[in-house]
């Protein structure tokens, strides 16, 4: 056996969509610095030879750890897979509401983060069809979680719920559809400005408050204001969905 | 085959009434022989940017699809960016007419809003967005300013319908008094988000037959019940339900 050629470490059962294909140690490492440059190209923009000199390493040294850019793109899924189900099974002190908004907050920043990819997914699709059943499972997945966090914060948000039983799953998975189309949407509009600090989190809290109106038909009127008070949105965040609307 | 097609009208005429069978008129001509040429060709494009998507499609496939040379094709569109702004000011075009056919006698009148009329409307709006779908896949990836400008047209159109259907239906009391945070706005965009966000998650998915299936219709419907049964009256939710069945 030559000498250089090295022997890639065998991956975990199960792992991810694409399990059975050899994944380097160091790669999580990488496809983490990627995210950024993804979010500012586009996937469909983004090649190996590019994504190497912007990480200040050789196209060959990148290609030990992604071999084809379908390698790139699976490493990147799975650490959105990773970050959406470590933020959303996340569970809030059941008794505070600012807990409870603050964990909204989170949830919108880790799609933020990966805003690429709901942006580009039918690209990222078209190049590799398990990110697809990846993404599947995934939304099942966070329609079920949101069930279980909405009976875990019921104690803080004394939330009446109306609907029968069957179509909670169906409510779920609005407010999934809703959140990830909102942040496509944002992401065309505005994607290639990075945000930070203040602007980023005032971005962020009006997300919350957009997809919060969803829940606020079942709240109590205090705990509605509560709400909206440490969402620190007042009536101009809504005059401006007005106007958008009036345009 | 374009010799062929010049034929067509004049076996036609023979034959009198007695037209070709439509299948084999297609085949004669893939878009239809009576139309102008730049019909056929933005026909042709949607047809081929649905299925294969913008990136995919070359003039040179386009050009032959609508039964014309290439370089006729350039006499018309000189891009293949200007067939899409076409597609798109047409696309402006259908959203209005929704609007005007179906929301304006209703609206204005003092009648007030059944579930079948709001059912009526939200499944044009539906196959508006499904017969452009790329728009929704492929565009986001172009960042193109201009077509990006069209797409939040496209966008204030749908929210502009869906908020004059929900006004109506708040005048009229179909729709309980919104309480604060809730605005028809808000939730009209909320709708539109949950529309094109189950369109755009049925496309990447794969499905991509010419007319929306019905069971998506029937999902998407149900899906929007849940959205708005909170705020409208019990006898309306039934009709609304019924009307899904129905379907």
């Amino acid at each position: 056996m030559p000498k250089n050629v090295r022997i890639k470490a065998k991956p975990a059962e199960g792992s991810g969509p694409t399990s059975g294909r050899a994944v380097s140690r160091r790669a999580p490492e990488l496809a983490q610095s990627a995210i950024a440059f993804f979010n500012d190209y586009g996937a469909s923009q983004v090649s190996l030879t590019k994504l190497s000199s912007h990480l200040k390493m050789t196209r060959g040294h990148l290609q030990y750890h992604f071999a084809t850019n379908n390698d790139l793109y699976t490493a990147l899924f799975e650490l959105l897979d990773k970050d959406i189900r470590d933020v959303v099974s996340y569970r809030p002190p059941a008794d505070s509401i600012e807990a409870i908004v603050q964990h909204q907050i989170q949830i919108q920043d880790c799609l933020w983060r990966h805003r690429y990819f709901f942006r580009d997914l039918d690209f990222l699709v078209h190049a590799d069809r398990a990110i697809f059943n990846g993404y599947a499972r995934l939304h099942e997945w966070v329609a079920g979680e949101l069930v279980a966090l909405a009976a875990h914060s019921h104690t803080a948000l004394k939330i009446h719920i109306v609907y029968p039983e069957q179509l909670y799953g169906v409510a779920a998975e609005n407010l999934w559809l809703m959140w990830t189309s909102r942040i496509r949407w944002e992401a065309i509009s505005k994607g290639k400005k990075e945000m930070r600090g203040a602007k980023l989190d005032a971005f962020l809290r009006r997300l919350v408050a957009d997809t919060f109106t969803f829940l606020a038909p079942f709240a109590p009127t205090a705990v509605r204001s509560g709400l909206l008070q440490s969402l620190d949105v007042g009536l101009s965040n809504l005059e401006r969905a007005e106007s958008r609307t009036k345009k | 085959m374009i010799a062929q097609r010049r034929k067509a009208p004049g076996r036609r005429k023979a034959e009198g009434a007695a037209r070709l069978p439509r299948a084999q008129a297609e085949t004669l001509s893939p878009v239809g022989a009576e139309t102008n040429t730049k019909d056929r060709i933005l026909e042709a494009s949607l047809h081929l940017f649905n299925a294969d998507g913008v990136e995919a499609t070359s003039i040179a496939a386009i050009s032959l699809r609508a039964g014309i040379a290439p370089g006729n094709l350039t006499y018309h569109f000189p891009k293949k960016r200007e067939i899409i702004i076409e597609i798109l000011a047409r696309f402006e075009a259908a959203m209005d007419a929704i609007n005007r056919d179906l929301l304006d006698g209703l609206v204005r009148g003092e009648r007030s809003v059944t579930a079948a009329e709001t059912v009526q409307f939200l499944v044009a709006t539906m196959r508006a967005i499904w017969s452009n779908r790329f728009f929704f896949t492929s565009i986001p990836a172009m960042q193109d300013k201009v077509i990006l400008a069209r797409l939040s047209k496209i966008e204030t159109r749908a929210l502009s319908g869906i908020s004059q259907l929900m006004q109506k239906a708040l005048d009229v009391q179909v729709l309980a008094p919104l309480r604060y945070p809730n605005t028809t706005s808000v939730l009209a965009e909320n709708v539109w988000h949950l529309l094109w966000g189950r369109i755009f998650f049925q496309r990447v998915g794969g499905g991509n037959s010419a007319t929306l299936e019905r069971a998506v219709v029937h999902k998407m419907l149900t899906h929007v019940g849940a959205l708005i049964q909170p705020h409208t009256t019990p006898e309306f939710v039934t009709a609304f339900c019924d009307e899904i069945n129905a379907r």
